[in-house]
């Protein structure tokens, strides 16, 4: 454990010492904000509009809960489609660039303190990025009265969800010593995931449900709405899981081929 | 200290290492030569456990690298050729880092930082940004990370390239302090520096082992250099 917490804090350190980390944040921000404040002007709109119609019945589900921050939530993820690569793809194939791997896998270590240093590394900062926008759903309770337990559930949920994409990402590190490629292959696998999505539609419906179940992006949808379901959990634990342990066989395949 | 067998390395149709078979016994200083390409790094990689040899098998201290890596890396202190350095650590901070990892703890690791600061004559720049270092400091750094926990074995992969007349005659007299007590295998292309620092040499040429033997057997009438020159005369 010591030995997997020292990686894991070099690791976050270096996000801070290079501009890689500020930048990352602050596109994060950018992105996330630029979204939040879509879902803002669209719910004044529609508030507008609902006021002018007159008719009471059509708030029953309309709420800051409902229209801002599942939506917010759901923004977020999409967003780490683009900005996880980003932050994963020097978590090793820097070291193999920098030839600092040399030192790392010659010094005492077990392959599981450097891949756990290096997941914690990016879990550490994914959670620094998250935190940093909690500005947005504090800006909500100032201004409104949402429900605050979904704010909760829907970052653990965005929390779960950004772990298994930095255990692709890191995966993506292990095969590469070039950072675009490995940015690349992890940034390909995401949008892979999430076109699952989109193209169910098309499918039989029992193939659809199938899908549906694997998606990694439905299972932000409960922790969104507020619920903390087991399945969901164990889902995307277990996608990391995966995600590890492929990397764990990256490692493994460079050690001795 | 050090049992090498059958060592045998492919790069693709490439074959760097050839059937390389060697030991070493605890105390001994031994002197890796060979013209560039020979195969000395890759053999060096092999043995400290970074490259995976094709057949072959390294023993340290008896122990099976390949079984018990970890067991036989902690008695191993290793230069690579290019020191493995991270540029925005702090001279201090970076052999923290590597303390750690090697598994020390508070007291014992802040007095093997400060006998390695102090070996490698690193005080001036303790402070100092890794990036800020010139390359012969970054050499004296990666040594310092290397006998850090002070291992019984030094694996140096020409560990007095870069450095000034004075650093290699520190150097020098700094691996003679640990002859004795220290099992050394460090590869240089300077004969007369194997010549004064080591006990053993081990001639490596197109990837085989061409001359092993003390240095008394080879100063037997000719020098190390003509030996050297016939073993690995370009054919
Ligand atoms: N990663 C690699 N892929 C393919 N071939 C390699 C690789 N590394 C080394 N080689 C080849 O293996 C042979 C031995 O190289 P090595 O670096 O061990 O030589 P060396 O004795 O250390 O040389 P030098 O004195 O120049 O440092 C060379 O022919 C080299 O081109
Ligand atoms: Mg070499």
């Amino acid at each position: 454990m010591r030995k997997t917490m020292t990686i894991a804090l070099k690791d976050l350190r270096a996000y801070f010492v290079s501009p890689i980390g500020y930048t990352v944040l602050s596109v994060f921000l950018l992105l996330t904000g630029w979204l939040f404040n879509g879902l803002i002007n669209r719910y004044i709109m529609i508030t507008m509009y609902y006021q002018q119609m007159g008719n009471p019945s059509a708030f029953r589900d309309f709420n800051l809960n409902t229209q801002i921050l599942t939506p917010f939530f759901h923004n977020m993820v999409f967003v780490f489609i683009f900005i996880v690569p980003l932050f994963t793809m020097r978590l090793f194939a820097e070291e193999r660039k920098m030839r600092t791997d040399e030192l790392l896998m010659t010094l005492p270590l077990e392959d599981i303190h450097i891949l756990m240093g290096k997941f914690f590394a990016g879990l550490s900062f994914l959670g620094i990025v998250l935190i940093s926008t909690v500005v947005f759903p504090i800006l909500l309770v100032i201004y409104g009265n949402p429900d605050v337990g979904p704010i909760f559930s829907g970052y653990l949920g965005v929390f779960l969800v950004g772990a298994a994409f930095v255990s692709v990402g890191l995966f993506a590190s292990f095969t590469t010593e070039n950072q675009v490629v490995a940015a690349i292959v992890s940034f390909v696998i995401f949008l892979l995931l999430y076109l699952i999505n989109i193209n169910v539609p098309e499918a039989e419906s029992s193939f659809k449900s199938v899908l549906m179940y694997l998606s990694l992006f439905d299972q932000m949808d409960s922790f969104a709405k507020g619920l903390i379901a087991l399945p969901n959990i164990v889902y995307l634990v277990s996608f990391c899981v995966l995600g590890l342990f492929l990397g764990k066989i990256a490692i493994e395949i460079r050690r001795w081929r | 200290m050090l049992e090498v067998s059958g060592l045998t390395k492919r790069y693709g149709d490439i074959l760097a290492v050839d059937d390389i078979g060697f030991q070493l016994e605890k105390g001994e200083v031994a002197a890796f030569l060979g013209p560039n390409g020979a195969g000395k790094t890759t053999t060096l990689r092999i043995v400290t456990g970074y490259l995976p040899p094709t057949a072959g098998a390294v023993l340290i201290g008896g122990v099976d690298l390949r079984r018990e890596p970890t067991k036989a890396k902690r008695m191993v202190g290793y230069l690579p050729e290019i020191p493995p350095l991270y540029p925005e650590m702090r001279v201090e901070g970076y052999l923290r880092f590597v303390g750690k990892l090697k598994g020390l703890r508070k007291q014992e690791l802040e007095k093997a930082i400060e006998e390695a600061i102090d070996r490698c004559r690193l005080k001036d720049v303790r402070k100092r940004f890794v990036y800020a270092l010139s390359k012969g400091y970054r050499q004296r750094l990666g040594l310092a990370q290397a006998i850090l926990g002070n291992p019984g074995l030094l694996i140096l992969d020409e560990p007095t390239a870069g450095l000034d007349p004075a650093q290699i005659v520190d150097m020098r007299s700094f691996i003679l302090e640990l002859k004795g007590s220290h099992t050394i295998l460090l590869s240089t292309h300077i004969l007369s520096e194997a010549a004064q620092i080591c006990n053993r040499v081990l001639i490596i040429h197109k990837g085989k082992l061409v001359g092993d033997g003390t240095l008394e057997q080879f100063a037997t009438g000719r020098s190390l250099e003509e030996t050297y020159m016939s073993l690995v005369a370009y054919s």
